[in-house]
Formats: C-alpha cells, structure tokens, sequence
C-alpha cells in the first residue's frame, strides 16, 4: 500500500510539481552538465569562458580558460596549453541559462576536434550558477 | 520503561523522516541534483527516485508516528536508511565530495562521521522498533 501510495504521489511529483524537472532536463549526455556535478566530479575539469572578453576580465571562474567564438585562434592556444585531450572534463559556460555562446562553442569544439576528442560539456545556468552556488551548499571548487 | 522508550522512538523517528521527505518535497528539481552526485544509478531510477522517494519517507514518517502501516513503515524506512549509509561510505570510497540533500539547509554536517553516526543511530531505532513488534505479536 505505501508503494502504491508513494508512485501515485512520485507520478502527481513530476507531472504537477513547479520546480520538478522535465525527464530528461537534467540529464548527462545531451550535452548540458549540472553546477554540483562538476563540482563532485572526481577527475581533473577544464573550465572554458564563453563570454566575451570584458566579462572575464571582470571575474571568471577560477583556473578558466578563456575562449570566445570573439578571437578564437587566441583562445585555442590557452585550451591547448591545458590539455584538454587527456581524458579531463571541459565545461564551457556563458553567462546564465538564457545565453547560447556555451552551447556554440561546445558545437564548434567537437566540429573541429571530433565528437569524442574530449568529454566537453556546457554548464547549466552558466555563470550566474557558480555565483549563486552557495545557495546550493557549496563553499568551495575544486580546482 | 520499554513501552515508552518505544513510543518516544517512534514519534521522534516519525518526526525526523517525515521533515526530511518533506524538505526534499519542496525542491524535486534539487533533490534529483543531489541523487545524480552519488552517480550510483542511471538517470530513470535517479527521476523516478527523486520524485517518489521524498513522499515514501513522508507516508512512511506519519505511518510510524500514528500507528498505521506501521511494520511496512518500519521496513521500508530501515531499507533506506541502511542503503543511504551504503551510498555515504561508497562515495567516500570513490573520493565524491557531497551534499546529501537529506535535510536541505537546515541540517548540514561538518563531516562524514558525524553523517554516517546520525543515520547508524537511526537504524539502530528502526531495527529496536522492529524487534519490539517481533515480541508483541508472540505474547
């Protein structure tokens, strides 16, 4: 009776809750990669800055490359030098949710590279995600 | 003494995971986040987990505190409490840095320890509320 109860309730949960997930919205392999995924992924991760050159100046993830369908060339030689090809995670974002450049710049890197040179990924919410991470409980990334 | 330590158990438990299901109800969209941390199982059963699990800990909470389904309760709730702390030593054991989600901001602990004590110490309440029920039904 609790299983019943529990599915019928899990059921209602997915099709009528405001902040319950599409199936599929969040899940690894549709190119999309969530904040607290990376954060507890237990290999080495390559932060990519999609934005433009000004707002990484004015702050970026720490350790992020960046690289910006802006000049491209001069960002390739920064991705290059970080070794993206020996089996780390490459997360790409841009400035939040709404924004497309991650997106672009994850497309082009595999149109360039290959589809499976390297586990590239771009980053759910982007930006304003990390800023808002601690809102999620996490203090600190690992570098 | 047995009597009301019982009771006391079965209210206090009631009550804790009854709050923690209903924390998890509030933000599905988080609690999924959090089951895919663990990365213990695929996608399906991480959605289908987080939509249903917060719920059966809620039933499961009120069962134990008002009596009714109250051996199913203790089962299922003594199932995943016992698999919870095999998820915590198994990230550990991979080297997974996480939040449980189990009581969203208001209860965060400041080690795994202290983590893996508060749930053996559930555990440990579920199975003495199981054994008294075993005793009831011989007499």
């Amino acid at each position: 009776m609790l299983a019943v109860l529990t599915a019928v309730a899990g059921l209602l949960t997915a099709w009528l809750h405001p902040k319950a997930p599409a199936y599929g919205a969040s899940e690894l392999g549709d190119g999309a990669i969530t904040l607290p995924l990376v954060l507890t992924y237990p290999g080495d991760v390559v932060w990519v800055d999609a934005r433009s050159r000004s707002y990484y100046d004015a702050g970026h993830i720490p350790g992020a490359i960046w690289l910006s369908e802006d000049d491209w060339e001069t960002g390739l030689d920064a991705f290059f030098a970080a070794d993206p090809f020996s089996g780390k995670l490459v997360v790409v974002y841009c400035d939040s949710a709404a924004c497309h450049s991650s997106e672009a710049v994850v497309a082009r890197l595999k149109a360039e590279f290959g589809e499976d040179a390297f586990d590239v990924r771009y980053l759910e919410g982007g930006w304003q995600a990390w800023e808002g991470r601690e809102a999620i409980g996490e203090e600190e990334a690992p570098l | 003494m047995a009597p009301l330590l019982s009771i006391l158990l079965r209210l206090g438990l009631g009550a804790v995971f009854l709050v923690s299901g209903y924390l998890k109800v509030e933000d599905p969209g988080r609690f999924l986040v959090d089951v895919q941390a663990f990365q213990l199982v695929s996608y399906p059963v991480a959605y289908a987990t987080a939509m249903s699990l917060p719920w059966l800990e809620m039933f499961a909470g009120v069962g134990l505190i008002l009596g009714v389904f109250y051996r199913g309760s203790l089962l299922w709730l003594s199932g995943l409490t016992g698999f919870f702390i095999y998820a915590l030593v198994d990230a550990e054991r991979r080297g997974l840095d996480l939040e449980c989600g189990c009581f969203g901001d208001w209860l965060v602990f400041p080690s795994l320890e202290w983590h893996l004590a508060f749930n053996t110490t559930l555990l440990l309440g579920l199975f003495y509320l199981i054994a008294r029920t075993g005793r009831s039904k011989r007499r």
